[in-house]
């Protein structure tokens, strides 16, 4: 494993990650407002998280691009599969706005989870890290989803850490996320 | 990647399989590969809106044909076109009758304040919606509805349930499973009737104290704290790059 050329000081990077997880939690509060202004605020706190966890450098492998088209290969098999079995969803009439936004959102959370989280919790061992990386990003969506949506994304959620683990970049769950929102908005 | 690693990810991804099958079985609001996002909604499509409501058009009513046969109708998801209300059908939700070869299933949105008044403090939010299915009485197997509810700076609440009526005068609270994300609630339906989304309206977080939405050029307390958070943090960003600089 190639260690970054600077390693940041593990408190001030939980900082980061964990100010990230609080504001992804904030957008709770602006349901309810109007567009284009919710869309607008939630564009810029996305690319706000989006840029603060890549400004912390993290231990990343040099990840190999057949590496990561496999591994994100294998977790877009499993999200259809997971589609299949779970069957049709309820739709609901996405704004315009939603696509975009969604497509950032899986970005900023990847950022957060499986890059900054999980370069913290990497000290501790790539189980950890990949564990409580899922577990604090099922918890995330619980106040908007309700306790229905812990296990489902927590499954997600360890896919995703094992993709980053497999892989050794945040680009292969990143990939996958996205293309799992893109399928929920566009459906 | 090594031999371990490929064997992890198989017990992974067997976790997540098992994992979505329990949400999805949960409750239909648990279906899909992940639950994420807080995209805007397009607005509501309301029967009669209320003042300085977005009048997105008049909501859609819909019929739709269910097949039946000797187990009974066959299952099916049912959504209006306005993606406002979904009717998810399990197998044999309408019994097996004789000579019954298909049931007809009507979905029309209506104005609440037509209808009874809900029990409490509880308001309605949206449409309410009659459900008929062809004389049906009782259903045989489990169908849930899902409707859609409007969330606005002055029509607000952070706990959503349905109620349910026979004839649209006496309502009765169901067991919800409530989805602030995507605007979504649902329960489980024992007989046609009438449904609508009540809850108790709570002040929007971007209400004054005088129960008014601030200016969005004032000081929105919501917006003001996501906007201020975001700089932040980037700035956090910024000192943890330039701390391992310097180290």
């Amino acid at each position: 494993m190639r260690v970054g050329d600077r390693t940041a000081t593990p408190t001030w990077s939980l900082a980061v990650a964990l100010g990230g997880v609080g504001l992804l939690a904030w957008r709770l509060r602006l349901i309810g407002l109007e567009d284009p202004v919710r869309s607008l605020v939630l564009g810029f706190v996305l690319g706000a998280i989006l840029v603060a966890s890549l400004l912390v450098p993290v231990v990343e492998r040099r990840a190999r691009p057949r590496t990561v088209v496999a591994v994100t290969s294998a977790g877009l098999t499993v999200f259809t599969l997971a589609a299949a079995i779970t069957g049709p969803r309820p739709t609901v009439p996405w704004a315009a706005t939603a696509l975009w936004l969604s497509l950032l959102a899986a970005v900023a959370e990847e950022a957060v989870f499986r890059r900054t989280l999980y370069g913290v919790l990497l000290r501790r061992g790539p189980m950890v890290a990949v564990v409580v990386s899922a577990a604090m990003f099922a918890l995330l969506h619980v106040p908007a989803y309700g306790w229905v949506a812990f296990p489902v994304d927590l499954g997600a959620g360890l896919v995703f850490g094992w993709q980053r683990h497999a892989s050794g970049s945040w680009a292969a769950p990143a990939l996958t996320h996205v293309a799992a929102n893109l399928a929920a908005v566009l459906r | 990647m090594t031999r371990r690693t490929a064997l992890a990810g198989v017990l992974v991804a067997g976790a997540f399989l098992v994992l979505a099958w329990v949400s999805a079985a949960w409750s239909p609001l648990g279906r899909g590969p992940v639950l994420d996002g807080l995209g805007p909604l397009a607005p509501y499509r309301w029967v009669n809106p209320p003042p300085g409501a977005t009048d997105d058009g008049a909501p859609l009513s819909a019929s739709f044909e269910l097949a039946v046969d000797a187990e009974g109708s066959e299952p099916d998801v049912l959504l209006t076109p306005d993606d406002q209300v979904t009717l998810v059908m399990d197998r044999g939700a309408i019994g097996p009758e004789p000579g019954l070869r298909s049931v007809t299933i009507d979905v029309t949105p209506l104005d609440p304040a037509s209808l009874g008044r809900l029990p409490g403090d509880l308001t309605a939010f949206g449409n309410a919606v009659r459900i008929d299915a062809g004389g049906v009485v009782r259903f045989d197997g489990q169908v849930d509805v899902v409707l859609l509810y409007p969330e606005t700076v002055s029509l607000h609440a952070t706990r959503h349930e349905i109620l349910w009526s026979v004839d649209g005068d006496a309502w009765r609270p169901l067991d919800t499973t409530d989805n602030l994300a995507t605007q979504l609630a649902q329960a489980t339906i024992e007989a046609p009737g009438y449904v609508v989304v009540g809850a108790v309206p709570v002040p929007h977080p971007s209400a004054t104290a005088t129960g008014e939405p601030e200016d969005i050029e004032g000081t929105s307390t919501p917006i003001v704290v996501a906007i201020a958070g975001a700089i932040a943090l980037i700035g956090v960003g910024i000192a943890v790059r330039l701390r391992t600089r310097r180290t």
